[in-house]
């Protein structure tokens, strides 16, 4: 079964809309910090499987 | 309309001091030194500022007295005091803040009110306000204005945190480039070992091939030793071989193995994924089927009578309060209605209580209107809920189906890895019997040669030979253990840790890449956001200033506005020559900055009308002043501001006037 490749641009994606929902309810940049490095930590984690 | 600022414990008084602004007009406050002219300045400058996040303008802030610095008491709390109190009362909104000793600051504030920390930037028109120090340094890079008045600097700040990760994947690429290094350098020292090893082993040939030539030993002991020795070197040679073989045939399995395994796995993690989805939507369909439409639609137009009623009451009180304004505001001092002919005492403070009471009443009534909206939603989207089921019905048919075609192919791949699980199984103990093989002649080879060597001392020809090929072995054991080093740190350094994650070398390289891939694009992202908004931020601050400069009929210079590139101030005289912030005249420094100042306030803080100022307009020279003041009468007028300004008098007294 072809696999399909679920992470193209999916990092950018993700940060990109953390941006703008930062930007709507005011930056908190401890809390972006935090989302940032979860995001980052998670895409590492897909694309090791 | 009126502003009601109360202060207590503020600066040097203590206790309570009112002040009523009104709008419309410039208020002044006149005094000498230290008669509490700036206080007010500062306190309306803390209550409409307050929360500070950004540490640029709590830099401000503490440059204006209004937060302490370090670890220092609160500049603007009365000295014996420990807490002192600001409140606002203007447009039907109602401020407090609680300063405290420590500088601390808690606000109350209602929820429809939004303060705005750069009130420090755009409303204030003293001294050492920012835009002023720019000006007096000659500094003429404003890009700051145009990044923190609009959401540039917050884009700023989150490419600040993105920048910072960037920074981390180029360390962890550095890494990987030193460690392929290491790893390099090990595997070429491994390879000169293993050829040094093979020259020996082929040493090793060539004496014995001599002592095959020299004659048999006397000794029949020696012989059949060295005989024995020759048998247990062939078979270890063999064994050799085959472990390599079963080895590479065991890597091969495992590699199958895990490729098949992963394909079941990835089957598995779908079908729950789907399994999960399908109960997710059984309970929604669980919920859909409680709901009554009939029930809701009645609901609705209950409430909407409802609603009908309460917005007809709120028309009513709205209008009621108008006139208590009218009275409030209308100056006359007798006691009949000038609204009707009623002959009913109405006084000020009457009016004002009934103002407050008519303002509570339609705080109740909003709150009462927002509810019966709420109901009406919740219902309106309970019956829209109710209208999908039979779509999740088809939804849940759909992914059974799926459900049932992923568990098939799943079952049909089972079979493989048990297989290959067997084969390995089998293979792993050909290793193992092999290996232990291996180990039982090379410790019958160790005796055999301790007993050759201490035969063959007496013979001296086959002595030397056997000393030869000891010191063989002796060489090649050490090139083994230096090969199981290098083997060792190859192991060590597989994997490189990036945010606590140990990721192996064959992938890094990969994820590094694509790492670095996404974070530029994030880059990119932000700093067309970054740029979007400072051009836009910086063509309405221009615009703002030359209507400001048209206003103030400024008959000195052609232009002044930001270069909307590098941001940089230009200011060009009458004829079109631009000259340098550095060449102008203190006064006129002093006119630029008042127009950059209300410009500043004009673009980018219009929904807080106030404007405070202090002595520095009236230091401008007598027509420049009077320009500006006019000016500002007229804006204050056209758009119902608050302009407080102060003024220094020889008059020890307070004193506060309106023009």
């Amino acid at each position: 079964m072809a696999k399909k490749n679920p992470h193209n641009d999916e990092l950018s994606n993700k940060i990109i809309e953390e941006i703008n929902n930062q930007i709507k309810k005011g930056v908190n940049i401890n809390e972006f910090d935090k989302d940032f490095s979860k995001i980052i930590k998670d895409y590492i984690g897909r694309l090791l499987k | 309309m009126k502003a009601e600022l109360t202060l207590e414990n503020i600066g040097s008084h203590r206790g309570f001091r009112n002040y009523d602004i009104n709008s419309g007009k410039i208020t002044i406050f006149e005094g000498a030194n230290s008669s509490g002219k700036s206080t007010i300045i500062k306190s309306i400058a803390t209550i409409l500022s307050s929360p500070i996040r950004s540490k640029n303008l709590r830099d401000e802030a503490n440059m204006f007295g209004i937060l302490p610095k370090d670890e220092r008491d609160s500049p603007i709390v009365n000295i014996f005091e420990d807490k002192a109190q600001i409140s606002l009362n203007y447009n039907d909104f109602d401020l407090k803040t609680e300063i405290f000793k420590n500088g601390k600051i808690e606000i109350n504030f209602p929820k429809n009110f939004q303060s705005n920390e750069n009130f420090l930037y755009a409303c204030m028109l003293v001294k050492n306000s920012k835009i002023q120090r720019y000006l007096a340094s000659g500094d003429d890079n404003f890009q700051w204005i145009v990044s923190e008045m609009s959401f540039a600097g917050k884009y700023e700040e989150l490419s600040e945190t993105n920048n910072s990760y960037v920074r981390l994947i180029n360390a962890a690429k550095n890494t990987m480039a030193d460690i392929n290094n290491k790893i390099g350098k090990y595997i070429d020292e491994n390879k000169e070992f293993k050829a040094k090893k093979e020259e020996f082993e082929r040493d090793l040939n060539i004496i014995n091939e001599e002592k095959k030539k020299l004659p048999k030993s006397d000794n029949p002991e020696l012989v059949k030793f060295e005989n024995e020795q020759e048998k247990i070197l062939n078979e270890i040679n063999r064994l050799n071989e085959r472990l390599e073989s079963v080895n590479k045939e065991a890597a091969e399995k495992n590699k199958e193995l895990k490729e098949k395994s992963s394909d079941i796995d990835n089957l598995e993690l779908e079908k729950n994924n789907l399994i999960e989805e399908v109960k997710k939507i059984e309970k929604e369909i669980e919920e859909i089927k409680k709901i009554n439409s009939d029930e809701e639609y009645k609901k609705i137009s209950k409430n909407q009578k409802i609603l009908e009623s309460i917005i007809a009451e709120q028309s009513k009180f709205k209008t009621l309060r108008e006139l208590y304004n009218t009275i409030l505001n209308s100056r006359l001092e007798s006691d009949a209605c000038p609204l009707c002919e009623s002959k009913i005492s109405i006084t000020k403070d009457k009016s004002s209580n009934k103002l407050k009471e008519i303002n509570k009443k339609l705080e109740e009534i909003l709150s009462k209107k927002n509810q019966i909206g709420g109901e009406i939603k919740v219902s309106e989207n309970k019956i829209k809920l109710a209208s999908s089921l039979k779509s999740k019905e088809v939804q849940i048919n759909k992914k059974n189906k799926t459900i049932s075609s992923k568990a098939t192919q799943i079952s049909s791949k089972q079979n493989k890895p048990k297989t290959i699980q067997n084969e390995l199984r089998g293979i792993n103990k050909n290793i193992e019997g092999t290996e232990k093989l291996l180990s039982e002649n090379k410790k019958k080879l160790e005796e055999i040669e301790k007993r050759i060597e201490i035969l063959a001392k007496e013979d001296e020809e086959h002595s030397e030979l056997i000393q030869k090929k000891k010191k063989i072995f002796e060489d090649i054991k050490k090139i083994d253990i230096n090969i199981g080093k290098n083997d060792e740190l190859i192991k060590e350094n597989s994997n490189i840790d990036l945010l606590g994650i140990k990721i192996p070398i064959e992938k890094a390289d990969n994820i590094i890449d694509k790492l670095s891939e996404e974070l530029e694009k994030i880059e990119l992202y932000l700093n067309e956001k970054i740029d979007e908004q400072r051009i836009g931020a910086g063509k309405k601050f221009n615009e703002t200033i030359r209507k400001v400069t048209k206003d103030l009929e400024l008959e000195d210079f052609d232009d002044i506005s930001l270069d909307l590139k590098d941001y940089r101030l230009n200011v060009v005289r009458k004829g079109g020559k631009t000259q340098p912030l550095g060449a102008l005249g203190g006064a006129e420094r002093g006119i630029i900055g008042g127009i950059l100042q209300v410009s500043c306030k004009q673009t980018y803080l219009r929904d807080i009308p106030f404007f405070v100022g202090d002595d520095i307009i009236l230091e401008l020279d007598p027509v420049m002043s009077k320009k500006f003041i006019d000016y500002l009468r007229k804006l204050a007028a056209e758009d119902d501001l608050y302009i407080i300004i102060t003024r220094i008098t020889n008059n020890k007294q307070l004193n506060q006037v309106e023009i």
